[in-house]
Parts: C-alpha cells; structure tokens; sequence
C-alpha cells in the first residue's frame, strides 16, 4: 500500500482501472462456472438416466421371458456408448440376471450393487455416475438394473472451462490496461497541466496566468478555485506591497518623528543603548552616536542619587509608565543638570526594549522659584483687591435693594395701569352704548327730517348728519366689540355648524351686493370637506362677513372668492383654512403691517370715500386668535389682496364626515297653500324644469306650456296664481304671449312674470309684465318675488312660531295715540327700511337699524314691538344671517299686528 | 413415448448415439429359452403376449369390467392345464374364462382363441372370423403363422420361441408392442 502512495496519479489509475476490471471479471468468471457447473451436472445425471430408462425398457421383455442371451445382445449394443462403463441386471425376484463390464471399469468393493439395485437412484462415487433404475412396464415390475458410467466428461468440461477462464483474464487484462491507459489521461492530464501552470506561476511570479476554466467537470472546478486562488494571493501581495509600503513610510515618520523630537528620547535592549535621537545628543553634550550606542544606562546617566536608576530602569513591567522628578544628572563635561524621566518598557516581537524620554527641568525649577517668589506678591495683592471688592459689594447690594423696591412698584404700576385699561374699555364700552342710542335718535330723527324739509341745501346738511351718526353707529358698534374682547367678555362658543350651509348663507347675505358692483362672489371648497364641526358659528360668520365685506368695499371690478381647505390632523380633527381672495386695489408694502392695527384703515385706505371704522380687520384677528387661529395677509398694490384664516384644531363631528352637497338642495323653509298654481311658458324644456323643480319645492302646483297656444288652453282650464314667461320664445316672444294673456277672457289678472337673461331688459310701460325674474335664478331671488306676490298665501313655519310669541298680554296698557304712531312709523319708513335691509343685508345697517328700534321701545312700552326688537337684535349679535332676515321681513307682519290691535281696543 | 424420444433428440447429439441403440434393438432375436414344462409355458405365453397388444377395433378386448374370454378351438392336448393355470392366473387383470369350443360360431365372445393342430381345416375360417370380429389368435403348430394367425408358437433349439404375424394382426385391429415385436419371428 505504502508503494502504492509513491506512484503517480497516472499510475494509480491504471493501477486501479485493472484491479477493478480484473476482479470484475474473476468474480463474473466464478459465477460462471459456478452455473456451468451446475448445469454440466445436471445434464450428466438427466443422461445418465435417461440412458438407464431407455436400457431398462428394452429389459422387460428380456427379463418377461427369461431371455438371458436378449439381456447380453442388448449389453452388446451399448459397447459405443463411451462413458457406460457397466450395467447390471436382476430380476423382479431381486435375482441377478445378467451384467456387463468394460474392460476400463474398475469395481469397488465397497459398492454393494445389489442393495443399491433396489433403489431408484443415482450418485457420483469413484469418477463414476451411478444410476439404479426399477424397470417396469405397464405398472408392472419386470426387475432393476444399475448403471456405471465415467464421469471424465465432467473432468475435461472443467478443465476446459479453466484455461477458457484463463485465456479471458488475459484478454481482459490487457484490455484493461489499453483501456485504463487512455482513460487516466482525462483525469490526470487537466492535473498535469495545473501543475506545469502552478509551477510557471511560481517560477515568474506572475499571479495573472489562469488555468483553462472551460471544463464544467471536477478539474474546471480545481481549475477555477486554483484561478481565484491566484487571484487572491494576487490581492494579497498587492495588499501586503500597500501594508509593507505603508510601514516602510510610518517607520520613517515615526524615525523623523524620534530623531527630530524635541523630547530626548532613549532606547535601551538588555541595558543596553541601541538608540537615541538628536535632542538627546544636544541634552548631553553627544556629537556621535556611536559614542553612546551600546552604552550600559548607568554610562549615560549619572547622578548622585542612585535610588532614581533603580525606580526608572529595574524592576519593570511591560507598559508601565514611570516618571521620575527632581533627576540630577551630568553631561559630557560634567555640567549639572535636572531632569524628569519618564521610562516605558514596551515588548515587541519577544525583545523588551525599554524608552526613556528626558526633559530637561532646569530652567523649570529655577522658574519655579521664581514663580513662588510671584506667588507671594500676588497674594498679597489679592487680600488688598479683597477688601477693595467687598467693600463695592456692600455698595451694589444697597443698590440692589434699592432696585428690587423700584421693580415693585412698576409691577404695581404696570397691574394698575392694566386695571386702568379694563376700566377703560368696560368705560368705553358702558359710554359707547350711551352714546349709540342718542345717536340713533339723532339718526332716526334726522331720517325723519328727509320727509318734512325740502330745500336742497338743507338736505344736503341732513344727509351729512345721517351720514355722520352712520359712521359713529357704525364706530361705535366696532368699538363695543374691540371694548368686549379686551374687556375679557369675549366668550368662545363652539356649536355644530354645517360649514357649507354657512358658505352658502353668506354667499346669499352678499348676492345682492356684489350684484350691485357688478362682482363676482364665489365659494371654493373641497368635495369631501367634512360637513359638520364644532366651531364658534356666530364668530365664524363675522370673521366671514368681516372679510368679505372688506374685499366688497375695496374691489371695484372682477371677483371675491373664498377658497376653503382643510387637512386632516386626526380623524377627529383637522386644521381649517379660509382663504377670502379679491382683485380690488390691495395694499402697499409699507402699510401691510399695520392693517391689523385698530384704526389703522385711514393709514393704508387711499379713497377717503372708503367707509369704515378701521377696525373691522381688528376685531376679525382677535376672533381668529380667540379660536386658536391665525390670520395674515397677502397683498399687490392694485392686483389683490388674499387674507388667509387658520384654524388650528376643529373637532369634526364622527357621524357625518362628507357633505353631499352636490345632491342636497337648498330648501327655502316657506311654502305655499296647496291650492297655489303656476304657468310655465318657456320652449326650452330644459328651463321650464329648472324653475318647476323650484316652484315646486314651495308647494306650488306647476303646469307647463311652450307656445301661446298651449298657454292659453292652459288659462282656459286652470285659474293660476302665478304666471312665468320666457322673454324668447321663437314663433311669439314672451311680451306678446303676455298681451295676447292679458287680452284672453279667462285671464284673472294674476301677476305675469319675464324671466330671461338679459341684462339690458328692464320694465316699462311697453312691455306687458308685472314683475323681472333674472336668469340664472337665484333661490332668495325668487322667494322674495314669491313672497311679493303671493302674500298670505305664503306660510313660513319659524316665522309663524315668531309671530305666535307676539302674545300681547295686556293691550289695555297700550297709548292709543303712541300705538297710531307706532303703526304710521313702521308704515312710513322702518317696513321700507327692514325690507331693504333684509335684501341687503349690511350687517352695520342692521345693527344701526336695532339701535333705531331700540331707542324707541322705552318710548312706545308696547311689548310686542319689544320682543320684535330683542328677537332682532338677539339674531344680529348671534349672527344668524336667514333668522334675521325672516325677523326683517316679518316687520309688516307687526304692523298688521298692532293694526289688530289698535282695531280690537277700537271694537272694546 | 413420441415425447420421450423428442427429448432426447432436442438435448445433445449424444443421444444420437442413444437412438442408434434404440434402434438395433429391433433387430429381432430368436432365441427364446426353453421352458422344462413346454404346455405350462405355452399357457402362460398366452398371457405374456396379452400385456403387449391391444385392440383399437374391438373394445371388449380391452374391457376391463368383463372377464376375458379364452377360447380354446379343436382337439384339447393340454388337459386340464389352462383351467389350472387360468384358475388363479388373470389376463389383463381380468378374470379369465376357458372355453373349449369346434365351431366357429361358437367363438362369438371371444377375446382370445387358441387353435389346436386339430383346427387346421377350419383355420382359414377362424382367421378369417377372428380378424372380422377382432379376436385374438394363437397357435402351436408349424405354418399357422403364415396362413394368417396372429402369434404361433414353435420350439427351436429346444427353446420356445413365437412368430407374428403382422399385417393379419392389423387386419385384426391389434396394436402389438414393439418390444414383442423385437422378441419375436416377423411373418409377412
């Protein structure tokens, strides 16, 4: 085995392609004969007794009649047969009959043949094959013989068989020697040549020769690894040429490093100095290195305490680091010096090296005399500044004191002054209602005048006053209101406030006035804007109002427009932005900051024909930031002006997230009598649906028609109420269907109203019409002309319920002839004004308008007319834009009351 | 048998050397040994011959629920030795039954006839009958093989030797062992 180890791979191969082919064979071989074997048996014992059958059949009749000389004929004609070697006969009675031998056969005694005579059977015994066979015929026993026959048969098969055997294994070795021979070559050749690649590599040097990585075999895989093996040690030495040349530059730094170091450095190895650096040359007087290289420590350093040698140099340990002060020591010529050690014993690569770095003390030790010397001189000086610093500090505490007595009094000055203010604007605010209900009488006075004076010159005066007291109400009311805040009184209330109804009620509010300005009031507000929240509404609406009101007054041409947005903070909260946005004359960059400032309109209104107070944008912030808001503003002089409210956190309410506003319909609160009618007539279907849709919502029953025609057939059947004429209408326009209406017999002088887009189209004498309704219908456009024009039939619930608490308790106390002139001043003049009022919607004119009416309660004591006024003016502080409207409108509904009155008292 | 010899044929060419044995054995041999009593192995040939032949035409040659009928024709020379020796001795496993018959007619049931000397007028007649009838003949008288019996015994060399005659056993509708064939004198 162990010679096996010392051929080469080749070799092996074949060694072991023959062994395994050989032993293959030897083993199939084996098998081989094992089976021949077997069968070559077999087949001598099949023949063997099929020869005794064949030789015992032709006995019987031999042995039926005695034949002995029959027996020896047939023994005569077995002579060619050459393995029979004998035969022997015997008779049914077991008695030998006849036999034959061969001169070759060699009895054996041992054999007793008679007893095997009486078996049928057969067995190999001394190279013979010995067959004992009954012969019978026809079931009958006619007697037995036995047969001998050689078995050299078998022998030579065998030895046959051998040198067949023989003569295989040759062929098969030498096969399998060709064939070993030319298939180790595909294993120990990839080997091979890896090893002449390995051996080129190491004889170069060179790490970029590869091995043919083509194979996909175990050899491609040694090549490959062998490759990046390569690689790797080619990485490596390239690593280790970077890492040698890095040492290589660190050992010359570090070498400038000691040899340039201004600390004196020493390397001692076993006690001895192996290395030294400049400075410590020049510290002992050294010119040549030689001179100390090899030096004992004991040579180099000397003094006269010997107990520093032994803590500096002996009994160390590795990386202990010791100092050593107060170190005297002589250089080369024996000048005294002091110096402070420090040894370091490093261990590097199994040598112990100790370092020893000097520095030289002497003029350290004799500064430090004279440092001492300082020291007491400067002590001194301490004590005296000392005494110098405690006696200013005795000063600076006294004024201290003195300081402190000062800041409370300004605390209590500042605590006054605050007092002062709250007194000042609960002040402002007591005289500013004092003096807000002169003022109306003054006003209501003044408007009184207009009907009583005529001279031009006088009205022109009486407007200046009207004008004035307008003004001061409207200053005074902002004052309230700034008063209010700063008085603290200002109460933040939130409530469920539908956020896009707001938007819409306001946009109502001013409709009428930006339609006289010829402006364009628009609401921009997200599809998904959470409906309802909890917010301040009353404010919400003033900060609103406030702004819009503001744009209005300083747009004259193009748009208003509130662009709301919001972001979710939580799911149940979020920020809510407003932004009121206006292409009026902006503001000036000098004055932006000041428009927040009370009274500051005047510094940055440039039309002194502007109105204002100055505070509305005042109070607005103060709202704002009461609300946990911001406000700013962004302005271009003469392009616009953008004012933008933030409020921080507005609780949503969970059960409704989404408005549908899309879908949801602004219902007017009012209806009809259910017997109320109306005609249509419009060609354009599309139109006549629109304003169905509308009419109906108010209880009225709609019929419709597209030509004079079917209008009226549709007077002939039905008495309407009300009757809508498109102005265009293709074969008669709607101003001669009216007059062919108004001609009919049927017609029952109901109102005939023109609704049409134009915006030239006005009433006149020439046309035929009651009343202009303008497209595109606005809803409070057309419910005031419903309420013009259907009168009592038109039924408003709230309204009603209002009306219900007019309760007069005791009309007996009422003055007849203050009852009279209640009646003739809301007929003459406030039912005039409330209607105006109610359509424009100036928020100042409608509190200028309360204050009128309040000035006169304490004057008239009738208490309906005192509800009427509270409920007005309830609904104008709280901002409840559509209650006071509806309060506005019922203004008639108290006169017809107090005429009720008046008629009752009169049948009393 | 056909089977037996195929085997050997289909195995190896030394059987060849077997068949070649098989067929010197039909070479036939004369010699029968003599017996010391002739009549009582005249008789008991009668029933050797028995176990080599059968009749194919003739079932009741080969009926084994009846008695095999031995009949005896002419003048009786044995005496009482074929009921002796037939008393206890069977043919075919079949009890035998001795009848010593003079006319034809008479050998209606017959299986087998013995025909004496005697017989020798009638014996163109008998065989005749016989070989229609599928009955068995047999002799002990020089010529009668020739003139159409079945097996007729005679002595040479003072041995009791047999001759048959082969196509009347045909005729007959036997079927007769080639090993009695072997044994015996072939007439034609």
């Amino acid at each position: 085995m162990k010679s096996l180890t010392k051929l080469t791979i080749s070799r092996k191969l074949i060694v072991l392609i023959t062994s395994i082919t050989m032993f293959s064979t030897i083993i199939g071989m084996q098998l081989v004969q094992m089976y021949e074997r077997d069968r070559i048996e077999k087949y001598l014992e099949y023949e063997n007794q099929l020869l005794s059958n064949l030789i015992g059949e032709f006995l019987v009749t031999t042995l039926l009649f005695n034949d002995y000389e029959g027996a020896l004929d047939i023994f005569k004609k077995t002579e060619f047969i050459e393995d029979l070697s004998a035969i022997v006969v015997y008779d049914a009675d077991g008695n030998f009959f006849a036999d034959y031998y061969k001169q070759s056969f060699i009895p054996n005694n041992d054999i007793d043949i008679e007893s095997i005579s009486k078996l049928d059977t057969n067995f190999v015994a001394d190279n013979y094959i010995i067959v004992a066979h009954q012969i019978e015929y026809n079931d009958i026993f006619y007697g037995s013989l036995v047969i001998f026959s050689e078995y050299n048969k078998f022998n030579i098969w065998k030895d046959q068989l051998r040198v067949s055997i023989f003569l295989i294994l040759g062929i098969v070795l030498i096969i399998s020697v060709i064939l070993a021979i030319v298939l180790q070559r595909l294993i120990s050749k990839p080997i091979t040549d890896l090893t002449k690649i390995a051996l080129k590599v190491m004889r170069t040097g060179d790490f970029t020769i590869r091995a043919a990585e083509n194979r996909y075999d175990e050899a491609g895989i040694l090549n490959r690894t062998f490759n990046a093996m390569l690689r790797t040690i080619a990485g490596y030495y390239a690593e280790r040429e970077e890492v040698e040349q890095t040492l290589r530059d660190n050992e010359m730094r570090y070498r400038a490093l000691f040899d340039y170091s201004p600390i004196p450095i020493f390397l001692f190895e076993s006690d001895k100095c192996t290395m030294l650096n400049f400075s410590a040359m020049q510290l002992f007087k050294i010119i040549e290195r030689d001179d100390v290289i090899g030096s004992h420590y004991n040579e180099i350093f000397k003094s006269d305490k010997k107990e520093h040698y032994d803590y500096i140099f002996n009994n160390r340990t590795v990386n202990e680091r010791r100092v050593s002060f107060d170190f005297v020591i002589f250089d080369k010529f024996n000048n005294r010096k002091y110096i402070e050690l420090t040894s370091m014993m490093v261990h590097t690569n199994g040598i112990v090296s100790l370092i020893i770095m000097c520095m030289d003390i002497s003029e350290k030790i004799h500064f430090e005399s004279e440092i001492l010397k300082m020291n007491q001189e400067l002590e001194n000086r301490v004590k005296q500044r000392t005494l110098e610093l405690e006696t200013t500090m005795k000063q600076l505490n006294y004024k201290n004191q003195l300081m402190n007595l000062k800041e409370i009094e300004l605390n209590e000055a500042k605590d006054e002054a605050e007092r002062a203010n709250r007194i000042k604007s609960e002040f402002i605010a007591n005289i500013s209602h004092e003096i807000r209900t002169p003022m109306n009488v003054i006003k209501g006075y003044s408007e009184m005048l207009f009907k009583r004076i005529s001279e031009p010159e006088n009205i022109k005066i009486l407007k200046s006053i009207v004008y004035s007291s307008e003004t001061l109400l409207s200053i005074i009311n902002d004052i309230l209101d700034l008063s209010k805040i700063e008085a603290g009184k200002l109460v933040i209330s939130p409530k469920i406030v539908d956020l896009v109804v707001t938007f819409f009620e306001i946009q109502d509010m001013f409709s009428s006035r930006c339609h006289d300005k010829n402006l364009t009031l628009s609401f921009d507000f997200p599809q998904d804007l959470p409906a309802q929240v909890m917010i301040d509404g009353t404010r919400l609406n003033q900060i609103l109002f406030n702004l819009i009101s503001n744009s209005i007054k300083f747009t004259e041409r193009g748009y208003i427009k509130v662009i709301c947005s919001y972001e979710m903070l939580t799911p149940e909260s979020m920020k809510l932005r407003l932004t009121v946005e206006d292409t009026g004359i902006g503001i000036k960059p000098e004055n932006i900051n000041y428009i927040f400032n009370a009274f500051a309109q005047e510094r940055w209104q440039s039309k002194a024909s502007q109105l204002g107070t100055g505070l509305g944008l005042t109070i607005t912030k103060r709202f704002v930031e009461s609300m946990n808001g911001e406000i700013s503003v962004v302005s271009r002089e003469n392009e616009g002006t953008a004012f933008t409210v933030v409020f921080n956190e507005v609780a949503i309410l969970p059960n409704r997230n989404t408005v549908k506003f899309l879908t949801e319909e602004y219902k007017p609160k009012y209806y009809c009598e259910h017997s109320c009618k109306a005609l249509i007539i419009d060609d354009y279907d599309l139109n006549r649906i629109v304003l169905k849709d509308k009419l109906e919502e108010f209880g009225i029953q709609v019929f419709e028609a597209h030509d004079l025609k079917s209008s009226l057939e549709a007077i002939k059947k039905n008495e309407f109420d009300i009757i809508f004429i498109d102005l265009v209408i293709p074969e008669n326009d709607g101003n001669e269907i009216a007059k062919q209406i108004r001609n009919s017999e049927f017609f029952n002088n109901c109102p005939l109203i023109v609704y049409t887009a134009s915006l030239t189209f006005s009433l006149d004498e020439s046309t035929n019409f009651d009343d202009l309704l303008t497209k595109p219908i606005k809803n409070n456009i057309l419910l005031e002309l419903i309420k013009k024009h259907f009168g009592s039939k038109l039924h408003h619930p709230h309204i009603e319920e209002e009306q219900m608490q007019l309760e007069y308790k005791d009309i007996a106390d009422i003055d007849d002839k203050k009852l009279d002139e209640l009646i003739e001043l809301i007929q003459t003049d406030w039912a005039t004004s409330a209607m105006e009022l109610s359509q424009s919607q100036i928020i100042d004119d409608i509190r200028n308008f309360i204050v009128t009416l309040k000035s006169k309660v304490d004057y008239f004591s009738i208490q309906i007319f005192e509800q009427y006024t509270l409920g007005l003016e309830k609904a104008a502080e709280e901002f409840e834009i559509n209650r006071l409207k509806y309060i506005l409108n019922g203004m008639t509904s108290l006169r017809d009351e107090l005429v009720n009155i008046r008629n009752l008292r009169g049948d009393k | 048998m056909y089977n037996y010899f195929q085997n050997i044929a289909n195995n190896n060419c030394n059987y060849l050397v077997i068949i070649a044995f098989f067929l010197l054995l039909f070479i036939p041999n004369h010699a029968i040994s003599q017996e010391s009593d002739e009549s009582t192995l005249v008789i008991a040939y009668l029933e050797r011959f028995t176990r080599f032949i059968e009749n194919q035409s003739n079932a009741q040659f080969d009926d084994k629920a009846k008695g095999f009928n031995l009949y005896y024709y002419g003048n009786n020379t044995f005496g009482n030795r074929f009921e002796e020796i037939f008393a206890t001795q069977k043919i075919k496993n079949r009890k035998v039954n001795i009848r010593f018959v003079d006319k034809i007619e008479e050998l209606k049931d017959a299986h087998m006839v013995f025909i004496a000397k005697s017989a020798e007028r009638d014996l163109d007649k008998i065989v005749e009958y016989a070989n229609k009838n599928g009955i068995l003949t047999t002799s002990y008288s020089n010529g009668f093989a020739k003139r159409g019996v079945h097996i007729n015994l005679y002595m040479q060399d003072l041995k009791l030797k047999f001759e048959i005659n082969h196509i009347s056993a045909k005729k007959g509708g036997f079927n007769i062992s080639h090993l009695l064939l072997s044994k015996a004198r072939i007439i034609e």
